[in-house]
């Protein structure tokens, strides 16, 4: 069940007229089973996963919070940890490692018998298993106390908007909001209903919009520079768009119910430099590798060798938690190449706040995340020299790439305004600001394109397969 | 929120900072104007260089849109004082929803006006690529229906039915045949009887006109169980509703989704008009395409499609109740019918097909008879179609085109002549 389907539609307006009704402990009951009968419609197989994964977390909360044996409570982590990231990597990774051993074996001349796991990745398991995780590790540092209430548990982890793609709350965040009483205001539905038709614009108009262009682009037989340069950048739109739509619509949805998730993007193509990018992009995966790898392997507290290796480190697992293929390693790697490069380069100096320079820094910073997104994106490493070579083997620009420019322009041309108001008021509120007039043309603007250039298919989000 | 404005609010400041350059609005306006005036719009309509450069910029339209972006920086002013009275009326009311939601009814009906829809479908039209037969016969269709809504044809002859009847015709020799009675194109790829009966409102069926209506046994079998994609561009509260009563009720929870679409589609030309604004959204300065590699079917595929294409023939009963509805409709508004039976290549033989054919056409005949209209099945055309007038198993090439289209123009003239069931 996708959220721009009819039948998210139908399933959330009853879910929210019931809960509308209930009481805070019914409301959470409510919540629970309809956060497992919404990701049951994806595979109900799965659901004994997600339980375990929450009785495992929940108990290992408690046991680590009653015990003050140091050993005691670091062997429950250890527990806990393990098991999450041994399912992560059973369902994500055992194929990739065994393509790759016997990649390796046939190397060495050992000719290996070729065998697969026939495994389906779970939905939303990278996001879920951070997110339990984040709370037994918070739990161990005593940053929070733990859950007694087994319900309120469950509903943290599977609570539907943000379950199968973030963002990946922290439970210091989401659980007292599940815990306490919630009053669902009007000026809440008003500013959630925004957020609903923001983010379904920029998935239905922008990004599902983008995705002909881009299969297009990529999986051209003969590539030359202009399509190769107007495939990445469309890219580069579809997949924020796609992944910062699904964002939008989960706030807008908690909000709807009296919860308020956290803000995942905060306008990561206006970045000026590498750093600011992840403080942009996918923040609540960039602050939990922050918090929970980042600074636990010494930050940059450990002289700048330690810290270049802690960033590429941090990045590379960055990399690898997208999924199991070289490309994602490569792009993983890249991006913990651009934090170095960008910490060794302002190492000692001041920031420079000139406009102009900013608009500069901004654009470089833009085509350096594209060429991310071409080894992100590309098949497979030799996709991603093709497309390189056609730079300066085919530098022409044609036709495909003149329309597909004009398309990128018309599909997203309400994202880039509402994105520079933002960014110049540094007020992400601002739709909701605007007086009477622009507010309504903005209101209008959006409706009258997701009419007409929405994809009503419901296609799937990118980052589900995350 | 109005009501909570300051100056020290960025968003207020900004909007103040904008509205202070107000010129810059016609400004756009001209430059608008000039970079689309002159027929350079026209010509992008339809792909073509400009014509006409010697129009001048300084006409009355150009002062019209110059002076309607005078208004925005004006409604913009006017709109903030309002905005706060109005929020300060009525807090709960989502104002500027409200009114958005006035302005897309406006834009609802700018799109339905002649001169957008005109521009529009030549657009879409000139955009058409060679494998976009749909397209082409869509954009026709509806900017034929333009033109007849503005024109006062007598007596139309209104040729309907699918990719066979465009193969099987030739349009221009028929007319030149049976001057001085008009006749209309209005057949489609794909077009069964569902989907007619669905495009009603672009048939243009009146008292007077007698429809000439190609039918074979594949347009009963193997289609898609709810066309969406068909019957969205064409659907309107004409024809939507025959359309749904042919579902069962089954048929239609199994396809509610689709059921909502179609009625959305009926309801709203923005809706209606959503797959070919794509076409214009990514065809902007022409066709093109990408050296993109098709997936190649395997050969099992290629075989399994064919046959289920062509043999394993399965009715599909709303086909049946479309086909119904769509004689009792033209029966409501006495329109005469004339159904051709579509010819089958000979070498196509297969023991089911033969037998659907001849069930088909006992149901015709029998539904003539009921419904009064005639029914020319291939066993009474005097046609003599060999192998080689077939460019494949069900269309004919130009020579069965030719003999198709004289035998066709002289059974009207014979109709004529004997006053048979003219109107």
């Amino acid at each position: 069940m996708l959220f721009n389907s009819m039948s998210f539609l139908v399933f959330f307006l009853a879910v929210w007229g019931i809960y509308l009704r209930l009481p805070h402990r019914k409301q959470n009951v409510l919540l629970l089973l309809a956060s497992y009968f919404f990701y049951g419609c994806w595979d109900y197989r799965f659901l004994g996963l997600i339980a375990f994964s929450t009785i495992l977390d929940y108990g290992a909360g408690l046991r680590i919070a009653a015990s003050e044996n140091i050993r005691v409570r670091r062997g429950y982590l250890w527990i806990s940890v393990v098991l999450n990231l041994g399912i992560l990597g059973y369902f994500k990774y055992s194929n990739f490692f065994i393509e790759n051993a016997e990649v390796l074996l046939q190397l060495l001349g050992i000719t290996p018998h070729h065998w697969r796991l026939d495994i389906i990745l779970p939905v939303g398991i990278s996001f879920y298993t951070f997110q339990t995780m984040s709370y037994t590790i918070d739990v161990y540092r005593r940053q929070m106390s733990p859950c007694r209430s087994l319900i309120d548990f469950a509903t943290y982890v599977a609570f539907f908007p943000q379950l199968v793609a973030g963002p990946i709350e922290r439970a210091s965040r989401l659980l007292p909001q599940i815990q306490h009483t919630r009053t669902v205001t009007w000026a809440a539905v008003q500013s959630g209903f925004w957020l609903i038709m923001w983010g379904l614009f920029k998935k239905a108009v922008i990004a599902d919009n983008l995705a002909g262009l881009v299969d297009q682009g990529f999986n051209a037989g003969h590539y030359q520079a202009g399509s190769v340069l107007m495939s990445v950048y469309a890219f580069a739109f579809q997949i924020y768009c796609d992944f910062s739509g699904y964002s939008d619509m989960a706030r807008g949805l908690a909000r709807w119910l009296g919860i308020e998730l956290m803000v995942n993007f905060n306008n990561p193509y206006f970045a000026v430099n590498p750093s600011d990018f992840w403080r942009r992009w996918h923040i609540s995966l960039s602050t939990w590798l922050r918090d929970y790898l980042y600074i636990p392997l010494g930050g940059n507290r450990k002289g700048p060798v330690r810290t270049y290796v802690n960033l590429s480190l941090t990045m590379l697992l960055g990399g690898i938690w997208h999924g199991a293929a070289w490309t994602f390693v490569i792009w993983g790697v890249y991006q913990g190449g651009l934090l170095m490069v960008h910490r060794a380069w302002s190492y000692g100096r001041k920031e420079t706040s000139t406009e102009r320079w900013t608009w500069l820094r901004r654009i470089l910073m833009f085509h350096a995340v594209c060429m991310g997104w071409l080894l992100f994106r590309a098949q497979s490493l030799g996709q991603v020299g093709s497309m390189f070579a056609a730079f300066w083997r085919a530098p022409t620009w044609d036709l495909w790439a003149a329309n597909s420019a004009l398309a990128i322009f018309l599909v997203s041309w309400p994202l880039w305004v509402v994105q520079y108001l933002q960014e110049r008021t540094k007020n992400l509120d601002v739709p909701a600001q605007l007086s009477l007039f622009p507010r309504t043309a903005l209101y209008a603007t959006v409706t009258i394109m997701l009419l007409v250039m929405g994809n009503a298919g419901g296609k799937a989000f990118i980052y589900f397969q995350f | 929120m109005s009501s909570q404005r300051s100056f020290d609010n960025p968003v207020w400041a900004w909007e103040q900072r904008v509205l202070r350059q107000w010129w810059t609005f016609p400004l756009c306006g001209f430059v608008g104007c000039t970079l689309l005036g002159q027929g350079r719009f026209w010509s992008w309509v339809g792909l073509q260089s400009v014509d006409d450069p010697s129009t001048s910029m300084w006409c009355s339209k150009t002062w019209m849109v110059v002076l309607f972006f005078l208004f925005i920086p004006l409604l913009w002013r006017c709109g903030i004082p309002l905005g706060r009275f109005l929020s300060q009326k009525a807090p709960k009311i989502p104002w500027a929803l409200a009114v958005s939601l006035l302005c897309v009814a406006c834009v609802e009906w700018g799109v339905r006006s002649p001169l957008w829809q005109n521009a529009f479908w030549l657009a879409v039209r000139a955009r058409a690529g060679q494998q976009d037969h749909f397209q082409r016969e869509l954009s026709s269709l509806r900017l034929d229906a333009l033109e007849f809504r503005s024109s006062d044809a007598p007596d139309p002859l209104i040729v309907i039915g699918s990719s066979q009847v465009l193969h099987g015709l030739d349009f221009h020799m028929l007319r030149e045949m049976v001057k001085p009675r008009p006749v209309i194109r209005s057949a489609m790829f794909g077009m069964t009887p569902l989907k007619a009966l669905s495009a009603w409102r672009y048939l243009r069926v009146t008292k007077k006109s007698k429809v000439l209506m190609w039918l074979s046994a594949f347009d009963f079998t193997n289609q898609q169980s709810f066309p969406i994609d068909w019957l969205r561009p064409l659907a309107s509260w004409q024809g939507t509703p025959g359309v749904l009563s042919c579902y069962s009720f089954k048929e239609r929870l199994q396809h509610r989704w689709k059921v909502v679409d179609l009625m959305v589609a009926s309801s709203l030309e923005l809706w209606r008009i959503r797959d070919y604004f794509h076409s214009l959204e990514f065809r902007f300065w022409g066709v093109s395409e990408l050296n993109n590699v098709p997936a190649a079917l395997s050969p099992q595929q290629q075989a399994r499609m064919k046959n289920e294409m062509r043999y394993d023939l399965k009715l599909m009963p709303f086909e049946l109740n479309a086909f119904q509805s769509l004689t009792d409709k033209m029966r409501t508004c006495g329109a005469s019918l004339v159904v051709f039976e579509g010819g089958v290549n000979p070498e196509l033989a297969s023991k089911t097909r033969l037998q659907y054919e001849q069930d088909i056409r006992t149901w015709l005949n029998d539904q003539a008879v009921q419904h009064d209209f005639i029914f020319v099945p291939t066993t009474d055309q005097d046609l003599s179609l060999l192998n080689e007038d077939w460019t494949d198993m069900t269309h004919l090439n130009s020579s069965g085109r030719l003999k198709n289209t004289r035998y066709v123009a002289a059974y009207l003239l014979t109709m004529r002549s004997m006053g048979q069931k003219e109107n």
